[in-house]
């Protein structure tokens, strides 16, 4: 088991005016090959529970643990935690600075203290799988270049620390859906290279039904569902109740399913809803040629 | 992790000092501050204290929050305190070790600087605890105005004053993002030598000054597809007004002040009869 959370509780300012109860008895597991998506309102502690995963917040009450690093413990190794979670913040591209792209990317195994070789090789494969040219960019600053290509140094900062765990918050937020669709095929491929395991928040449902293979949904700092998103946007009603959105072919699927026209739970993808439409066609026009 | 730092610390309420022009507050401000220096003594030092509570009743502000303005002098405080004990000798000596000497003069002028400057502070910080940024910004441009006179860019000055105070909490909470952001690549903030830390702050500075030159062009740019001109022909949208509040505080603040000149002409005749007025 990669991630196990039980009775997390956190409070913002406590014991002041400005107390705000973030997170209320959060329970939730993520096991090791997961695609976790996180959705929920603004405020509904989405973000704040990623940062605990990290250690970037630090543990009031409940237990964590991190692929065997117990954080609730009172000398946690942040330096063993933060290798294993990789952590890319919304708008990744705003905390590169070094003067080239090279020095960026080995930042974060510069301070993991790993040796030039070692540093050299997990810069190069980082920034190839990111899909950048090594030679053409490495020696480049940084902010020479394009918005997406400023992201994917910042993803590849991130992943140079070969993170068994990846926690993007809003990877595609602000880009165009050429950049969108880049972006989630970036990790995708992480997800079958180095990084095994993703949590992503996101606000697309589209995308959420198209990648995700687990679903968490908070609101008001509660996990109110996690389960697989074929089941999860069965639920239409509840979610729209919640405020969110839910995928156009969940939408269509619903009210097909609704009108008596039966069609299985997976159909979230236009590929996936073609196909069983196209099967359903062909077994009534085999029933219509039978009679 | 920088949530916490108090500026335009502006405690809404509904007072008497609230209410005042900022134009008034300001002036009378200074005056309280020149005022402090013409005091000699600690029956003096007392009396301002008195009237300083009165003010911060006046104000309907916590005591707490005007204490809480002496934090950021502190260090200053302590400075001075040991600079002024050892290094001003004067009168019978009370400790001394190898080169260090404190006298009695020393003592007593070190203690009434303290005095001096805790008033300065949480005299100054009823003025910035009354009054929004805004309002005081408009009223430094309103009072420089003369300036202008002799090509003085008050307006100028008056918008970068407000520009800036605008946008400090945005650069904390960008900051604050940067931070974390760098924390999750592994940076260490908290050990090694002052070289060394001083060295970690560098991936938080450059995003930080990156996104404030951002931020001002994109600003310039909204400023000026909304035809903004600079000062010419701009007017107001909350005009300051002096009312009676303003004449009573005035008042008040003059007598005071008046009260102090008159005890400082007034020594000579007044010392052998009272001669603790004036310790």
């Amino acid at each position: 088991m990669s991630i196990v959370v039980k009775n997390l509780n956190f409070v913002y300012n406590p014991k002041s005016p400005f107390e705000k109860h973030a997170l209320v008895d959060v329970n939730l597991t993520v096991d090791d090959g997961d695609f976790l998506a996180v959705i929920g309102h603004t405020g509904s502690g989405k973000s704040t529970f990623i940062q605990h995963l990290n250690g970037l917040i630090k543990l009031q009450d409940g237990v964590i643990n991190v692929d065997g690093i117990d954080l609730s413990l009172k000398k946690v190794d942040f330096k063993k935690l933060r290798g294993t979670v990789g952590m890319v913040f919304q708008y990744p591209e705003y905390q590169l600075f070094a003067d080239t792209v090279y020095n960026d990317v080995a930042f974060g195994p510069k301070n993991l203290k790993l040796s030039k070789e070692e540093i050299d090789e997990r810069v190069k494969e980082a920034i190839s799988l990111v899909g950048l040219n090594f030679d053409y960019v490495s020696q480049k600053s940084p902010f020479e270049l394009s918005g997406g290509e400023k992201r994917r140094v910042a993803i590849a900062g991130v992943i140079a620390m070969r993170p068994k765990i990846l926690i993007l918050d809003e990877p595609t937020a602000g880009l165009d859906p050429q950049g969108k669709k880049e972006i989630l095929g970036l990790v995708t491929k992480l997800r079958q290279t180095t990084s095994p395991t993703i949590i992503m928040i996101n606000h697309d449902m589209n995308e959420v039904a198209r990648y995700a293979t687990k679903v968490a949904v908070f609101d008001m700092g509660s996990v109110v569902f996690a389960e697989p998103p074929q089941q999860l946007f069965k639920k239409q009603e509840q979610l729209v109740k919640m405020g969110l959105d839910i995928p156009t072919l969940a939408k269509l699927r619903n009210m097909l399913v609704s009108k008596g026209i039966n069609l299985p739970d997976d159909c979230l993808t236009v590929e996936r809803m073609a196909e069983e439409l196209i099967k359903l066609k062909k077994r009534r026009q085999d029933e219509c040629s039978e009679t | 992790m920088f949530r916490d730092v108090a500026f335009g610390q502006y405690y809404p309420a509904k007072s008497f000092i609230h209410k005042m022009d900022a134009r008034i507050k300001i002036v009378l401000s200074l005056l309280y501050m020149v005022g402090i220096f013409f005091i000699q003594s600690f029956f003096g030092f007392g009396v301002i204290f008195v009237f300083l509570a009165l003010m911060i009743i006046a104000s309907r502000v916590p005591f707490k929050s005007v204490v809480k303005s002496i934090k950021p002098i502190l260090i200053l405080l302590v400075f001075t305190t040991i600079l002024n004990l050892f290094f001003v000798s004067s009168g019978d000596v009370l400790v001394e070790w190898w080169i260090f000497r404190i006298t009695y003069g020393g003592l007593i002028f070190a203690g009434k600087m303290i005095l001096r400057l805790l008033l300065l502070v949480m005299g100054a910080s009823i003025l910035t605890l009354t009054t929004t940024p805004v309002d005081l910004t408009h009223a430094i441009e309103k009072l420089l105005k003369p300036l202008n006179v002799i090509h003085f860019p008050v307006h100028e000055l008056a918008l970068i004053m407000s520009i800036t105070l605008r946008f400090i909490p945005s650069l904390m909470d960008e900051t604050d993002r940067i931070i974390r952001a760098q924390k999750a690549r592994g940076a260490d903030f908290e050990s090694g030598n002052i070289f060394k830390r001083a060295k970690a702050f560098i991936p938080i500075l450059i995003p930080l000054l990156i996104g404030a030159f951002k931020r001002a062009d994109e600003l310039a740019i909204a400023m000026d597809s909304r035809c903004y001109k600079g000062a010419k022909g701009r007017t107001k949208m909350k005009i300051l007004k002096a009312g009676w509040r303003d004449f009573v505080g005035s008042l008040v603040l003059l007598i005071f002040f008046g009260g102090v000149i008159a005890l400082n002409f007034l020594q000579p005749q007044l010392e052998p009869a009272l001669p603790w007025m004036f310790l």
